[in-house]
Order: C-alpha cells, then structure tokens, then sequence
C-alpha cells in the first residue's frame, strides 16, 4: 500500500454504509450504516454518549476490527478485503493509534515504547533513536525518556502513546478517548500537542471523546447516537 | 532483505521478554532437560537389552548370502532385476524408508535358481534341493578326495554328517519317493555322489535341477541363491529391499538368528514404548499449557503489536526466538547431563557410540516436533485474532468460514432456484433451533456480502458467517431445515455454478416420477 497523500484538501477516509455486530449469544449491533468522510489535514471529533459506538468505529477505521458489511476507504483504498498481514502494513505506514487506556509496553522504557513501531519495520537503529527522542522532546518528556510506565503519571503516559503513534509519520492518527484519564491541565497540553502535529506534519487526526468542550478544537464534529450518525458538522 | 530485517528487528524484543519470563521459560527448560536424559536413558536400557540378546544368537554359517523361498506363483528375477543401490535422495517419495537408507542395500554378484522339494527317504521326510549342474556355492568330496562342484544326472550329494548318521558311503544307491501333484508317488534311486565338505549349517541333499524337474513333473522353480561382492554390515537393509522384489518370500541368511532375536526382543518390549511416548506428551503438554497461559498474559501486548504494524510472520519469529531459545539450552544442557549420568548406568556400556548417537538424534528431533507442535497454538490464535479481540479478551476463533452458498445442493434447492429466480442458503440447524444469531431477519433488504447470520461451533473454535448472495430481500427462513431463501433485486444476478448434473439427475427423476416410470424414491 502506497504511502497516503497528506496536506491536500481531499477526502482521506471514508466509510459507506459500515455496520458492525458482535456475536454475543444474539446479534448485538455496534455500528449501524455509518456514512462518513473526513478531510484530510482536519482534526475531526467523534462526540457521542457511552456506548454510541465510538470506539467500535474507530476500530473499525483502524483496521483492529472487521466490519460484518460496508467498506472503509483510506485515501480511496478499500481496506476491508485486506488481509491481517496486509492491514499491519496498512497500520505501519499509514495509521496511528493512540489507545484510551495508553496501552503502552510495560518493560520497556519510554524511549524504547516510542521508537518501537519504527524498530520493526527493519528501519535503522540510530535512525528510530532519533526519531523518538525528538517526539519525546516535542511531547516534553525527555527527561523521562529511561522511565519505564509504571514510572510514570498518566498523562505523561498517554503523551508517550502519542508520540509513539506519530513515530512512523503516519497520515491519519486515530485517539480513542485520549484526554479521558486526565486532568483539565494535561488535557490542554494534549490537545495542543495534536494542534501542532497537524500543523508541523500535516496530519489527519480522528479523535474519540465525550468531552465536549473539546470539540471547539476540531474542524469537524461527528455526534453519534446508537451506532449511527445523529449529525456531522463542519467548522466553518 | 527487508522481511529478513524486520524479523530480525523482533529478536531484541524477543530477548527482553526471556528475562520477563525466566522462571516460566525455566521450567521449559526443564522439561526439556528431563525428557532428554529420562527418554534418551530408557531407550538405551531397552536397546541394550536388545543388544544382549541378539549377542547371544548364533550366526548361521552358510555358503551362499541369501536364500530365498519363493511364494507360490512366484517366478525369479534375473540379477540386474534385483534391487541395486537406492539413492538418499529418494526417501520420502515413497521409495525408501530412513532404515534403508541407512543400510544401504546391496548389489548382487550371482545368482543360481533352484528347485526345493520334498521326498520320503528310509530315514524320514528330506527337503532335497535341485541345483545347477556347475553350482559355485556348493563342493563336495568323492571317493578321489577331489573337491567337486559339478553334478551329474543320478548323481545325489548328501550332507557331511549323513556318513555318520546313517552310513552312507560314496557309491551307495539311495532310493527316495517323490509325491506329485495328482497324488502319484515317483520313486526313484539315486546313487550317492560325495558329502559336502565345510561344516556350513543348513546343509540339505543336492540333486541336478533337471532331474528333479523331471522327477516332479516339472514343478515350477521356487527358490533362488545370492552372492553380495561387498561384505555386508546391515543385512535387515538387505532383507527389506528384498521384500519389495519378492513380496511374501522366506529369507534365510547368516545373520538372520541375531535379526530374529532383536525382532523379538523388541516385541516383548513394544509396551514399554508407552513410557517413552509418555514421557513426550508431558512435555508437550506442559510447553503448550505455558505458552497458552503467556499467550493469554500477553494478549493486551500483542494486541499494541499488532495495532503498530507486526506482521504474521514477526509474530512467529517472536515466538520461536523466546522458546526456541530455551528449548535448544535446554536440550544442549540436558545431553550434558545425560553425558554425566550415563556412566553410572551399567547397560551404558553395551551401547556403541553409533547407537548412542543415533537415540541422542531420534530424541532431538522427537522433541523439537513436540516443541513446536506445543507452541503452533499460541502462534495460531496470535494470528486469528484482531487487535480489538486481544484487547477486549474476546473469544478468538482459528476459522472463520464466510459462506454465500448451500454446501449441500440437494437436488430440490437448485429446482427451486431455478424455477423461482431466488438464491438459497441453508444454516446448521438443530432440533428446529439455530445454534447462531441473526443479523438480518426475513422482511429486511440484504447487500451481496453481508453477514446474514453468525454460527459457532467446535467449542467456539470455529464461526461460520453466511453471506447474503446477492443483493437483495431475505424473504425467507425455515426453522426447521435452516433454508434461508433471498429474492435478488436483479433477475439476472449470479448464481453459485453448482454441479450441472444434480439438477439433470433430478430433473430425469421428475419426468420418470410424472410419467409413472418411478415410485418417486430417491
């Protein structure tokens, strides 16, 4: 899969009538028919109550999941027939994740957690070093760069994952939920962290939240109710 | 280049989690460790009993390499007909086995057919052999002391002892009875030519082969001497390759008590074999119940793995380096203890180094197929699972099967397909109920590719996804066979191209049934 194009005013993802159901004993539908485009370079918000199926699209997105029907484009290239091994690629390249629950590693250090998704793609030892000490520097965290997790506050953290997610360069960076664990202070920095990686990098950022104070930092606000789209509105 | 690099890039990671784990993977150790010298000890116990027995069989001294009886029907083959040399190479095409590759057979230097019979003497039932005028296994001496292989007509050469025995002498006529086919008796007389002069065991009365042909009615050849140009080292080799010429035929050749003692040995030790195959399965079972509760340890890590990008075969390199590794420190430690030990156990010393070697090997491999056999699981469920399934601890099945087509076109659902324009499907059903949940009911409008219903089975291993065949309404579903019937919104949307003959089968079955011809069974 080709690295995708980033800074253009282009639809670089895109879901058509995606649906989602979890065999639980009985069907249970996470997702139901979401249609959806985000632009590439904007930060989108996707707001809902607990249990509107936010996480489960997002997911989906990132290819963690599979849908049971509908398709998932990413810079027009449908990922749904891809295979695991292909999505990985997919993921390598193109996406990165930042979980709700920071998910990081825990035997490894900071600096080792970041420079990590770097490190298997086979690419150059001093060249992912590098990298990930200056994503730590960027997130603020240098100093703690030989910390392992359980060394660490939570949102220092969850500013980990975030520079781990943005070590490959990806062109879309998916955050479930990434200020939900934290404080009103780490918050901001977090935010404004995602702000100017969109502006340093040109990224794509979809971001999970039911905080809805934050939706005034997005380009794009999608509200979902029940697993589908209740409304999508646009900054002008 | 860059796959090779990248699984080389997981190998750091792999030797950090060694040092996580240690006491886990220690234990794997063990294991290993144990089964080596446990299995390798008692394998060499029982091989030593085999030893000792053989030992003590007599070998047989003969003046010919290989005897051998033919079975009725059978007729010999000529010396470039008999197995020459196998190549290494051919084992596995079904050609040869590891033994024969090991005792590699062999090639035959002469060969001499020859006619075995039975006849009444004075003395009893003799075995008489009809050989060939100008034999080179056999010499015998005369009245002159002149050592002679050449046989003429009449002419009988009895076994060195029947002097002493029964008092022949050279020149003595000797009257034996021949019984034929129909019952008849042929009696005839012999005179006493020489006595054969080695001390080989065995020894039988030899006749020229046209005599005894003509004194049998021509009884069909049924046995065949063998002279090997090589001194042989591995004679069940040599028997095993004979096997395939002359399937069903008695082999007789020096070795053959020793051969048939180390059969037997091995017989009464066949039961044994289960303390050694228990051996292993404990060691497969405790590997495999390590990895499996690691693997479930490990499943939120894998689950970050995956969701930054490593790949199937990552995921097998990581696996393989953390209990590869362990697996081969354990073994190479295990065989240094073995090394230790194996002094104290007194059968140790009636093993060569080559049958040492040769269990120490069978054991390596044995266990290295166990090892990896133990860990396929983990590594399976690794790569069937998704990021979500591993995060969320959900059930992971290892197949998922997405199915858009009757699996079993009877005859009536392709009629009625046919007739009606629709897609049919049919889900398991048992006792009227479906063991899976519905994702789209009857009534709803369907996209070709969409999961219409979800089935497990195999305790949750397996999940079987029926796809909508096309695009459009699931009109129906029977609860009682499990039919699900879809309405296309195109007529012409495509079928599934089942057998073209189960419809003609059952087309003719209708014609015959409308017409009277049948009873309309099946």
């Amino acid at each position: 899969m080709t690295q995708i194009d980033r800074g253009q005013q282009s639809i670089i993802l895109e879901t058509i009538n995606l649906n989602k159901a979890f065999y639980l004993g009985e069907a249970v539908y996470a997702v139901n028919n979401v249609n959806l485009q985000i632009m590439a370079g904007e930060i989108a918000m996707i707001v809902g109550p607990s249990g509107s199926g936010k996480s489960t699209l997002l997911s989906l997105i990132g290819g963690l999941d599979r849908p049971i029907s509908g398709d998932i484009k990413i810079n027009g290239k449908s990922i749904v027939t891809l295979s695991e091994d292909q999505l990985a690629l997919m993921r390598r390249k193109s996406i990165g994740y930042v979980f709700q629950f920071f998910n990081l590693i825990p035997h490894l250090s900071a600096l080792e957690n970041v420079e990590l998704p770097m490190k298997i793609t086979g690419a150059n030892k001093k060249e992912a070093r590098d990298r990930a000490e200056y994503l730590l520097n960027e997130v603020g965290l240098t100093s703690r760069a030989h910390h392992r997790p359980d060394q660490l506050s939570g949102g220092e953290q969850q500013r980990v994952a975030i520079a781990r997610s943005l070590i490959n360069k990806p062109a879309v960076v998916l955050a479930d939920e990434p200020t939900g664990n934290l404080d009103s202070k780490t918050r901001d920095i977090v935010i404004s962290l995602f702000q100017r990686f969109r502006e340093i990098e040109k990224q794509t950022f979809v971001i999970i939240t039911h905080d809805t104070g934050l939706t005034q930092y997005a380009q794009r606000v999608v509200r979902l109710r029940d697993g589908k789209i209740e409304s999508v509105v646009t900054a002008s | 280049m860059s796959k090779l690099k990248s699984i080389i890039a997981v190998l750091p990671f792999a030797m950090k989690n060694l040092g996580r784990w240690r006491f886990r993977l220690l234990t794997i150790g063990l294991l290993v460790i144990m089964t080596a010298n446990l299995s390798v000890l008692y394998q060499s116990m029982l091989l030593s009993q085999q030893n000792t027995g053989s030992l003590q069989a007599v070998q047989l001294e003969l003046p010919y390499d290989l005897l051998v009886r033919l079975p009725e029907g059978a007729t010999p083959k000529p010396l470039e007909a008999l197995p020459a040399p196998l190549d290494p190479y051919d084992y596995g095409k079904g050609k040869s086995n590891i033994y024969t590759v090991l005792s590699k057979p062999m090639p035959f230097s002469h060969a001499e057919n020859l006619l075995i019979y039975p006849c009444f003497s004075p003395y009893g039932t003799w075995e008489v052999w009809g050989i060939e005028q100008g034999s080179m296994f056999f010499t015998w001496d005369t009245l002159t002391g002149k050592a002679v292989n050449q046989i003429i007509p009449g002419e009988i050469i009895l076994p060195k002892d029947y002097a002493s025995r029964f008092g022949y002498r050279v020149g003595d006529t000797l009257s034996l009875a021949f019984f034929l086919n129909n019952n008849e008796l042929n009696q005839v007389d012999f005179v006493v030519g020489g006595f054969l002069n080695t001390d080989n065991d065995l020894q039988k009365p030899l006749v020229l082969k046209e005599d005894l042909l003509k004194l049998t009615g021509n009884s069909p050849i049924n046995a065949q001497l063998l002279a090997c140009s090589e001194i042989r080292s591995h004679t069940t080799g040599l028997v095993r390759n004979m096997n395939k010429v002359y399937p069903g035929a008695e082999f007789i050749y020096p070795t053959m008590p020793t051969d048939r003692a180390t059969e037997a040995i091995a017989d009464i030790q066949s039961p044994a074999a289960w303390v050694i195959r228990l051996i292993y399965a404990f060691l497969g079972l405790g590997i495999m119940t390590i990895a499996l509760v690691t693997f479930l340890e490990r499943r939120k890590e894998l689950a970050i793995l995956k969701s930054i990008g490593l790949r199937f075969t990552q995921i097998v390199s990581l696996y393989l380096a953390e209990y590869g590794f362990v697996y081969f420190g354990g073994l190479i430690i295990g065989y240094i203890v073995l090394a230790f030990l194996l002094p104290y156990f007194h059968w140790s010393s009636q093993l060569t180094q080559n049958q040492l070697t040769s269990l120490m090997l069978n054991n390596a491999l044995t266990t290295l197929g166990i090892f990896l056999l133990a860990v396929m699981y983990p590594i399976l469920l690794s790569r069937a699972a998704s990021v979500n399934q591993l995060v969320f601890a959900r059930q992971i099945p290892l197949f998922t099967a997405k199915i858009d087509h009757l699996l079993r076109p009877k005859p009536e659902f392709l009629f009625r397909e046919r007739e009606e324009n629709v897609r049919i499907l049919q889900a398991d059903s048992i006792d009227q109920k479906l063991s899976g949940a519905f994702l789209r009911h009857p009534g709803e409008h369907v996209k070709q590719g969409e999961v219409v219903v979800i089935q497990e089975s195999w305790f949750g291993f397996r999940y079987r996804e029926w796809i909508a065949p096309c695009d459009g309404t699931f009109t129906e579903y029977d609860i009682y066979t499990g039919v699900m019937v879809f309405t296309p919104d195109q007529p012409n949307a495509p079928k599934y191209p089942y057998p073209a003959d189960i419809l003609t089968t059952y087309d003719r079955r209708q014609v015959a049934f409308q017409s009277g011809q049948s009873n309309g069974s099946y």
